[in-house]
C-alpha cells in the first residue's frame, strides 16, 4: 500500500452475492488500478469459494458472485458456480 | 523508560514462569536503548544481521514474509513484553521482517547482554527459550488456521487468541482489547482477501460474538467465539 501515492488510488466498493445472500462493503477498498480491483475479486470469490465447502452441504449448486463498482459506476462482475451432478442416485 | 520496557517483560515472563527475586532484577538491570516508532515501520528485516534483540514495550507489532510477486503473509502479531526477533540472539540472520502494527515503544538490547544474562541467571535462560518454543506453538496453530479452516473459523481464533494473549498481560478489559489493526492486515493474518475479511467480521457481529469500533474488539460471548474458532488455549500454555 505505502509504495502507492493516495492520489493514485480509486475507491472500489466490492458486493457479494451467493446462496447465503448479499454483502455489499459500504466502506470501499483503495486499490491502485482496475487490474488490482479484479485481482482482489477473483481472491474473494476464491474465499467465498472455500467457505461454501464447509457451508452448502448436500445443495446441488452453489452461485457466487461479485460486482464491482467505483464512485462513477458498475467497473465489472465476476462469477463463479458450482454445479453437482450425480452420475448415480 | 527503560523501566517501564523492562517491566514490561518481568510481567509477560512471570506470567507463565517462575523467576526469583535475582532473576528479576538482573533482568530489570539490563541495558536498554529506547525508540519510539510509527505504525508500519521496520524493527529488523529480512536479510539484516542484527546485533540487539527488540522488546516490545508498549504497542502491537508482527513479523510477515513477503513473497516475490508482493503477497504478504502476516506469520504472527505481537503483544508488549514479547521480544519477537529473540531468535537473533541465535540465528544470525533474519529470515523474515518484524514490523510495528501500531505506534510502539521499543526497547533494544545488546546480544552480548542477553548472552551474559543466559550465562549468569539460568532461570532467566529457560525462560526465554520457553517463550521461543510457546512461539513455535502459536505458529503451528496459525498454520492450521490459515490452512484448514474457513474464513469465520479463522477470525474467531485468531480473535480467541489475542484475547487470551493480552488478558495473560492484564492488558484486556471486560473482554474488550485495543488492536489498531486494518482489514487488510487481518486478511494478511488470515490468508483471506479484504473483501472477505469485512464479511467475516460482519458474519461474527451478526452472530453476536463480537461488537468492532474502529480499532477496539469487544468479544461479546468469549465461550461461543472459541467454539466458533475450534479454539482450544493449550498451545499457548499459559497455566
Amino acid at each position: 500500500m505505502d509504495r502507492w501515492k493516495a492520489d493514485q488510488m480509486t475507491l472500489y466498493y466490492f458486493s457479494l452475492r451467493d446462496n447465503r445472500g448479499l454483502f455489499a462493503d459500504e466502506n470501499g477498498i483503495d486499490l491502485r488500478d482496475e487490474a488490482a480491483a479484479q485481482e482482489e475479486a477473483a481472491r474473494v470469490l476464491s474465499d467465498m469459494a472455500r467457505d461454501a465447502v464447509y457451508a452448502f452441504k448436500g445443495a446441488n449448486d452453489y452461485k457466487m458472485s461479485v460486482e464491482v463498482r467505483d464512485d462513477a459506476g458498475p467497473v465489472m462482475n465476476a462469477s463463479l458456480t458450482f454445479e453437482l451432478c450425480k452420475s448415480r442416485d | 523508560m527503560a523501566k517501564n520496557l523492562l517491566d514490561a517483560l518481568v510481567t509477560k515472563l512471570t506470567a507463565t514462569n517462575v523467576l526469583n527475586g535475582d532473576d528479576i532484577r538482573a533482568i530489570l538491570a539490563l541495558p536498554v536503548r529506547s525508540r519510539r516508532l510509527g505504525p508500519h515501520e521496520p524493527v529488523a528485516q529480512d536479510g539484516a544481521r542484527p546485533d540487539e534483540c527488540c522488546l516490545l514495550g508498549e504497542g502491537f507489532a508482527y513479523r510477515s514474509k513477503n513473497t516475490p510477486d508482493g503477497q504478504r503473509q502476516i506469520l504472527s502479531i505481537h503483544i508488549p513484553g514479547e521480544i519477537p526477533d529473540l531468535q537473533s540472539l541465535h540465528l544470525k540472520v533474519m529470515d523474515h521482517d518484524l514490523m510495528t502494527l501500531s505506534s510502539c515503544t521499543l526497547g533494544f538490547i545488546a546480544h552480548s547482554a542477553l548472552r551474559q544474562l543466559n550465562i549468569e541467571r539460568p532461570q532467566v535462560a529457560a525462560a526465554l527459550w520457553r517463550e521461543t518454543l510457546v512461539d513455535a506453538a502459536i505458529f503451528r496453530e496459525w498454520i492450521v488456521n490459515v490452512g484448514r479452516r474457513a474464513g469465520p473459523v479463522r477470525m474467531s481464533h485468531l480473535l480467541s487468541e489475542l484475547r487470551l494473549r493480552l488478558h495473560a498481560i492484564g492488558r484486556t478489559q471486560d473482554g474488550t482489547f485495543d488492536l489498531p489493526i486494518t482489514q487488510g492486515e487481518l486478511g494478511d493474518c488470515l490468508g483471506l482477501s479484504t473483501v472477505h475479511v469485512n464479511r467475516v467480521l460482519k458474519d461474527l457481529r451478526a452472530e453476536g460474538l463480537i461488537r468492532t469500533d474502529r480499532a477496539i474488539f469487544r468479544i461479546l460471548d468469549e465461550e461461543k467465539l472459541q467454539t466458533r474458532g475450534q479454539f482450544d488455549p493449550t498451545y499457548l500454555h499459559l497455566s
